[in-house]
């Protein structure tokens, strides 16, 4: 019997095959995809860490995919939310009131219910093919453009707000979703969502492969292992996040896919959770500024139900219509303060990876205005401020400035301009 | 009675089992899929961590893979070729994840023969096509054994000289010569009563790409004899493959440039008003003939030094 759960994502209570029950913090991310130039470095940081064995073949925890085409399985997302459309024709709709939006179409869970079967499904889903998960990386590279004439640029290729020639890269871990789909399918219960950080592991000793998590997980970011005969997923390198790496001396440490980022797109941590499953006000939070005050950043598909924990600053080249479907409706908001960011934000953007620690809070030291300029037609002003980043003992961890520090090299090399 | 033994890639077994005991679970047969996982439960019970992916896991799969039908569909396509039942043979059945990967290939010596069949998962699911994909393979594999086929020993074909006279020729001569051999297969596991995997009209579709430089009534007349259950041999096949033109000298109807030997069909043979370069030729290559024409990149090699000379003499 299913219990109704509140999921802020989507403005409203849901069904879901477990009662609520919360985390104390909850292990959370914020990828600027705007940043990422899919290097893989976080992939093989992670790859390296804990699935390098034997039958490692499909376990890619972290991936990054070139959207739209790219996707690992193979069209995960379109296939997800064609079984949804198919559930629910016409209906995967949002509605606004107010400020705030609610999703008044089916969940993966939702449309489960009304499935007519002989066997009763808790979450709606799919077991990708072979050939699905065949290639990590397919079609990598690989842009949406206009049809052109040979030898010949497209003009119009490339300008903004929306390139006609376009793709971007889609980092992708677990998302340690408040409500899993694929806790929800486990008929053994061997799937937990951890009270102290929120963190969805599976019990490898309870876990006999059914694969009913495969096939639940909309992100599809579990993975069956056939040397084991078990499924696996990623871990949210939990032993840092519970601050046993020696380097630390105790205190949370990022994950390793988001310390290895070369891009700095990666910034992780940790938000405190109320009881009834809303967040705690923490506002100088770097997460909780750039979730809950910013609106910046956005949770990938939230209509799948799940109430994901990983969210993602939306690239700001691709066309709205999709990135709607894949945000959101807090898209058009979320791009709008990122092309033109204030003060605040500009300075929390700063604290993408200047350090490995888990940052719990922030403070800014306002600095001197540096110039001021016209940006989409709107004013903006930039200021050299300092940026200070504190670890969960309040001790400064990372100390950073807007404008990046200008170095001359002294005039005795023979290579000195 | 000669000896046959089957081998399965446990990996396929497992995921073939698996499969299709979720599909017979929704498609009603509940019992089934509660008998299967609580056989397979108990095995994890009395398995260890470290144990798991032993023999007792393997075997269990086996007896489903066989309880399935599915060992049996293999068995029943290898005793319909007369040729494979009369050798010592182990045949070994991998899983590749990619259309492109599937096959089979033939290894071994004079005393025992070793067929190797690559295959997809999903192929299981549609056992009609799965019967007709194995025989397509054997009837291949019974082929390479066929005496009368006549098959170049130790030899693979994708290694194999074909005559080409470059590394690009003999593959362009291979293609044409695979597609021949499909099309000969094709037509006798018709006359065998058997499914085929591709019409004879796609067949066709391709022949008439493959062969474009024949005329319309060589091309009826060979596919008509292909599909006629005509007997062919490996050399008959390669032969037909290869292109004649591509021997013969563009002058002379062929495309073949006789300077550099690159095919061509841009060729110059009309050398009116290029009597220099004609001689320029000759200092390189004397026993050549104006009338063998040669290629347009030749040609225009040729006439670079010509207007060098012409400009230093002015």
């Amino acid at each position: 019997m299913n219990q109704q759960v509140y999921n802020w994502q989507i403005g409203r209570k849901m069904s879901y095959p477990h009662a609520e029950a919360h985390p104390e913090w909850q292990f959370a991310f914020c990828f600027n995809l705007n940043r990422c130039i899919g290097c893989q470095t976080c992939t093989m940081a992670c790859k390296s860490t804990w699935t390098f064995s034997k039958g490692q073949e499909q376990m890619w925890w972290n991936n990054v995919e070139t959207k739209p085409y790219g996707g690992y399985p193979q069209f995960w997302d379109v296939k997800v939310l064609q079984l949804l459309e198919e559930a629910n024709p016409g209906a995967q709709k949002w509605a606004r009131k107010g400020e705030e939006f609610t999703f008044e179409g089916k969940t993966i869970f939702e449309a489960a219910e009304k499935r007519v079967g002989l066997e009763p499904e808790r979450v709606l889903g799919y077991l990708p093919t072979d050939e699905e998960w065949r290639f990590p990386n397919i079609y990598e590279d690989t842009a949406v453009s206009r049809k052109g004439k040979p030898m010949t640029f497209d003009p119009e290729g490339t300008k903004l707000p929306e390139h006609k020639t376009r793709f971007f890269y889609l980092a992708r871990i677990c998302n340690h979703c408040t409500y899993p789909g694929c806790l929800a399918a486990c008929p053994r219960n061997a799937i937990y969502k951890r009270h102290e950080d929120g963190i969805v592991l599976i019990d490898q000793e309870r876990c006999r492969g059914y694969r009913k998590c495969v096939a639940a997980c909309p992100y599809k970011k579990v993975m069956y292992r056939p040397t084991t005969h078990i499924s696996e997923k990623c871990i949210a390198c939990y032993p840092r996040i519970e601050g046993n790496d020696p380097a630390t001396k105790g205190m949370p440490i990022q994950t390793r896919c988001m310390t290895a980022c070369i891009g700095q797109i990666r910034l992780q941590g940790l938000v405190r959770i109320n009881k009834d499953g809303s967040w705690a006000e923490d506002r100088y939070n770097p997460l909780y500024y750039l979730i809950r005050v910013a609106k910046v950043a956005l949770p990938l598909y939230p209509q799948f139900g799940t109430e994901p924990n990983g969210y993602y600053i939306p690239p700001r080249w691709v066309p709205r219509g999709y990135l709607r479907q894949m945000f959101g409706p807090g898209l058009d908001e979320a791009l709008e303060k990122y092309r033109v960011p204030d003060r605040e934000l500009l300075a929390v953007l700063q604290l993408y990876q200047r350090t490995k620690e888990i940052i719990v809070r922030y403070e800014i030291k306002e600095g001197k205005k540096v110039y001021e300029t016209v940006i989409h037609g709107k004013p903006f002003t930039l200021y050299n401020d300092t940026i200070v980043g504190y670890n969960k003992e309040g001790k400064e961890i990372v100390r950073t400035q807007v404008e990046e520090p200008f170095y001359v090299r002294p005039d005795k090399h023979q290579n000195s301009i | 009675m000669m000896r046959r033994k089957i081998y399965f890639d446990p990996i396929l077994v497992e995921e073939v089992v698996f499969l299709e005991i979720n599909r017979a679970e929704k498609s009603g047969n509940i019992s089934l899929s509660k008998r299967f996982f609580s056989e397979r439960e108990r095995l994890y019970e009395q398995k260890r961590d470290a144990e798991r992916g032993g023999d007792s896991f393997h075997s269990f799969y086996v007896r489903y893979f066989q309880e399935l039908g599915f060992q049996s569909i293999f068995e029943k396509a290898i005793a319909s070729f007369n040729i494979l039942c009369g050798i010592e043979l182990s045949v070994i059945v991998l899983r590749v994840w990619r259309d492109q990967d599937e096959g089979a290939e033939l290894y071994g010596d004079d005393e025992r023969k070793t067929v190797r069949i690559s295959i997809r998962v999903t192929r299981f699911f549609d056992r009609e096509s799965l019967s007709g994909f194995l025989d397509q393979e054997l009837l291949h594999i019974s082929d390479l054994l066929d005496p009368a086929f006549c098959y170049p020993e130790n030899s693979f074909l994708g290694e194999a000289s074909l005559g080409g006279l470059s590394d690009m020729e003999n593959n362009v001569i291979r293609g044409r010569f695979r597609l021949l051999w499909n099309i000969y297969v094709e037509a006798r596991l018709q006359k065998m009563g058997k499914k085929r995997l591709m019409t004879t009209e796609e067949r066709r579709k391709e022949f008439e790409t493959s062969f474009s430089h024949w005329s319309r009534e060589e091309i009826d007349r060979v596919f008509a004899r292909l599909i006629s259950g005509s007997s062919f041999a490996f050399e008959d096949l390669v032969e037909l493959a290869r292109n004649a033109r591509l021997a013969k000298p563009i002058g002379l109807g062929g495309l073949r440039c006789p300077l550099c030997h690159f095919p061509s069909y841009q060729g110059i043979t009309n050398w009116e008003g290029s009597r220099h370069v004609v001689e320029l030729i000759k200092r390189d290559f004397p026993s050549w003939e104006s009338a063998e024409g040669a290629c347009l990149q030749c040609y225009e090699l040729y006439c670079v030094p010509f207007s060098h000379e012409r400009r230093a003499m002015s």
